[in-house]
């Protein structure tokens, strides 16, 4: 038996070591979760301002022109269950927080990244953020994506020094250019054809719960929650379904009717959105975020 | 958590040290760790299920002492009876409801008539259809005289839940299984790398070329409609492969974990792309199920229709293979699929083919002879038909599978490229090093049985190193294997 143990060991061993390298070269290079943690916990004190959300609010609100000092802790495909980690996980470090900033979308009530085609994204949460993971391999970078990508993103970043940082200082994403030809009509369309799929309205209860949570936290620490629906493209709003995206409104206003400390806004179809104001078919770029970060702004302020 | 993930690593490992450190004392303490490890397992896969796989397992442990218990042959017959109308009605119930509602409507509806029964929100046990046929067959056999019950539960409810064949199988028979569990289980050093290297074998099969075929598969079947013939008919090889070595990798894991805890399970394969026909291909494809389905199906209405001849065992085998089909889910499709392969028995029935079981005689070169391939091929052709009919989602679907094949417009670089078939060609390639590999180590358990045995551990050890990599680099995301959805 031991004889056995000490075969798979040596056996097993050169694996370890090489396993236990690559997961420190993995997690050394420089990320938006890392970042955006590290300024959370060292210069939380200075936020009264929190942008919560997914790549609508990433790329959408830029902290830049806020009044106010205004940290962007979204990411990509993070769904409410993160938002809520986040905050919870940050409550202390953030004795200065006045204002919530959450964006209400078509997936907000009936999505959640574990699990999903962008799961493999999850593991940034415990790993950066410390937050519990859903299941065991959340807790290596190692184990929650391909192996082939992860040499790749190895090979990438010390080879070449690429880096994959794509947020300012603020947590805002920088590299959403206006001036790209981008077919905002295509894009719109797959978009939402892709949110279509991986839609499940059985979220819904757990989703609401979470987002229910959010706001009790909020009221219960004097902080007041802007709920905002983004602006998205004719030919995204065209193509997805329109009674998804109707009840997300829904219950965004419910919310703000039944939460003193709670304001919603729905820029949906708001004209002053047009199409130099896009990166793709449900994306703003740095013209249109400044154009949204500057109205919720001004809510915030008035 | 699948068996090829990096959580049933560490689950396997805890189990494997707690199996032979602490509670190696007798086969009790061992029985007792199946057990604990197996609801364990199926907890974090199905934690809602846990009581009805309890249940189900107490209450057919009872009836296997009551049907032993009765003198009566009528009394052993109604308690067996309830047993297996009880086993049915539970994966009736979780199965097929939704889809008996469904055909129903659209049955009233077809004709003119109006009916609004609506779907229960019914979600299905995981491996429901696995550990049902273990309970019936615990049953059958009890009253057929074949076994008797254990008059331990701990031993029963381990053969039942036993977690590497609880999710996928194979399907094993209860006077296989249980005397196991009666004796203590040595350690076994030989036994161990066996089942060591087993698992390697499987998670080879089913992480380098079933998950890399799987992308354009998958893609394909996403996107019928822009599709010509010769990429379906690719696609529809493909399927077949992918599915084999997804199954098949599953198994020879499962195989392997059994042997690690010194516990034979089942072989679940034979290589079955060399079958000769189709009679022979179903002795060699999932032949857990099949084994079953023959004592428990087949083999009684072969005896009720034998007053028929040939004709009998052509209904019986129509009603076995439509037992087949139906088993895989709720989906007309999977009633296409099995009445296809009904239908494809009759000529061999006839023929007399059905009966024979010829060996497969290499020539000089130890390779088939030219008949043999032959016939090899136009099995796999029928087969991957099959499989195309298995595979789809509805039967619509299928019906433009098969019409589009008839399409012959030009496959270009770029529509190959969109369909992830760069990613599958690595998998197609070792499909092809796969059947060689076969072929040559068609007469031992698994590819890695007698790999390197007279080598030098260095240079074994340097092969298994390549193929864990070869894992690692090829292997995708934990992907689930396809036989958990049946």
């Amino acid at each position: 038996m031991f004889k056995l143990i000490k075969k798979v060991f040596i056996f097993a061993l050169p694996l370890i070591i090489g396993g236990v390298c690559l997961e420190l070269a993995l997690r050394n290079i420089p990320n938006d979760y890392r970042n955006k943690n590290i300024y959370l916990e060292t210069k939380g004190s200075e936020i009264e301002t929190l942008v919560l959300g997914s790549s609508h609010s990433f790329l959408g609100v830029n902290p830049k022109y806020f009044s106010k000092n205004t940290f962007n802790a979204c990411h990509v495909s993070q769904s409410i269950n993160y938002d809520l980690a986040i905050l919870i996980k940050n409550k202390d470090n953030l004795p200065n927080l006045k204002q919530i900033v959450l964006s209400v979308d078509y997936l907000t009530f009936s999505w959640i990244i574990d699990g999903s085609l962008e799961g493999w994204r999850s593991k940034n949460y415990p790993i950066y953020y410390g937050v519990s993971p859903v299941s065991f391999s959340d807790n290596f970078e190692l184990t929650s994506t391909k192996f082939s990508s992860s040499i790749d993103q190895i090979r990438r970043y010390y080879q070449y020094n690429n880096t994959i940082v794509r947020a300012d200082e603020k947590g805002w994403a920088a590299d959403a250019k206006s001036g790209l030809d981008n077919d905002l009509e295509v894009s719109g369309v797959k978009n939402a054809n892709d949110h279509i799929t991986v839609s499940d309205t059985s979220h819904y209860s757990k989703n609401h719960e979470m987002f229910t949570e959010l706001l009790d936290l909020c009221k219960a620490s004097g902080i007041k929650v802007l709920l905002y629906t983004p602006p998205a493209f004719s030919s995204y709003r065209k193509t997805i379904h329109q009674n998804q995206i109707d009840k997300s409104i829904l219950t965004a206003e419910v919310a703000s009717k039944n939460y003193s400390n709670c304001e919603y806004i729905n820029l949906y179809k708001d004209s002053r959105f047009g199409e130099k104001d896009y990166f793709d078919g449900n994306h703003l770029n740095d013209l249109g975020a400044k154009k949204l970060s500057l109205i919720l702004n001004d809510i915030i302020e008035n | 958590m699948v068996l090829n993930s990096f959580s049933f690593l560490v689950f396997f490992s805890i189990v494997f040290l707690l199996y032979y450190i602490i509670f190696k004392s007798n086969s009790k303490t061992q029985n007792l760790l199946i057990l604990i490890a197996s609801y364990v397992f199926y907890g974090i896969v199905d934690l809602t299920m846990i009581p009805l796989l309890f249940v189900s397992t107490g209450i057919t442990y009872a009836l296997g002492l009551k049907i032993h218990q009765t003198t009566d042959e009528r009394m052993s017959t109604i308690y067996t009876n309830i047993g297996v109308v009880l086993a049915i009605g539970m994966l009736v119930y979780f199965k097929y409801f939704n889809f008996f509602i469904d055909s129903f409507n659209q049955t009233f509806q077809a004709i003119g008539l109006k009916s609004n029964i609506g779907t229960f929100n019914i979600l299905m046990p995981l491996g429901i259809s696995f550990f049902t046929f273990k309970l019936i067959s615990y049953l059958i056999d009890i009253n057929r005289g074949k076994i008797e019950p254990t008059r331990d539960f701990i031993n029963y409810a381990a053969f039942i839940a036993f977690f590497p064949t609880i999710l996928s199988g194979p399907i094993d028979k209860p006077h296989l299984f249980i005397p196991q569990l009666e004796k203590k289980r040595n350690f076994n050093y030989v036994l161990i790398t066996d089942g060591l290297k087993q698992i390697l074998w499987g998670l080879a099969l089913k992480m380098i070329i079933a998950d890399n075929l799987a992308v354009t598969v998958n893609a394909v079947w996403a996107d019928l409609d822009n599709q010509n013939g010769v990429i379906l008919l690719i696609t529809a090889v493909l399927y077949s492969f992918q599915l084999y070595t997804d199954f098949a990798g599953y198994s020879s894991m499962a195989i392997g974990v059994g042997k690690v805890f010194g516990i034979t399970i089942s072989k679940n394969f034979d290589q079955p792309f060399f079958a000769r026909n189709l009679a022979e291909y179903w002795r060699k494809w999932h032949m857990s199920l099949t084994s079953w389905l023959t004592d428990y199906i087949f083999m009684p209405l072969n005896i009720k229709f034998r007053d028929l001849g040939n004709n009998g065992i052509i209904l019986a085998i129509l009603i076995n293979m439509f037992v087949v089909g139906m088993w895989h889910g709720a989906n007309w499709t999977f009633a296409v699929f099995g009445i296809y392969h009904g239908l494809l028995f009759i000529p061999l029935i006839r023929s007399g083919a059905f009966f024979k079981k010829k060996r497969l005689k290499p020539n000089k070169h130890n390779l088939p002879v030219f008949s043999d391939v032959k016939k090899m091929i136009g099995t796999f052709l029928l087969v991957t038909l099959g499989l195309v009919i298995f595979r789809a989602p509805d039967v619509s679907t299928l019906a433009k599978y098969i019409i589009n094949i008839f399409d012959i417009s030009a496959i270009t670089f770029n529509s190959l490229q969109g369909l992830g078939f760069a990613t599958s060609i690595y998998a197609i390639l070792l499909t092809i090093v796969l059947i060689i590999v076969e072929w040559k180590t068609r007469k031992q358990e698994h590819g890695l049985a007698h790999f390197g045995v007279s080598w030098n551990s260095p240079w074994r050890y340097v092969v298994y190193y390549a193929l864990i990599l070869a894992i690692f680099w090829f292997g995708g995301g934990e992907q689930q294997f396809l036989y958990t959805q049946y």
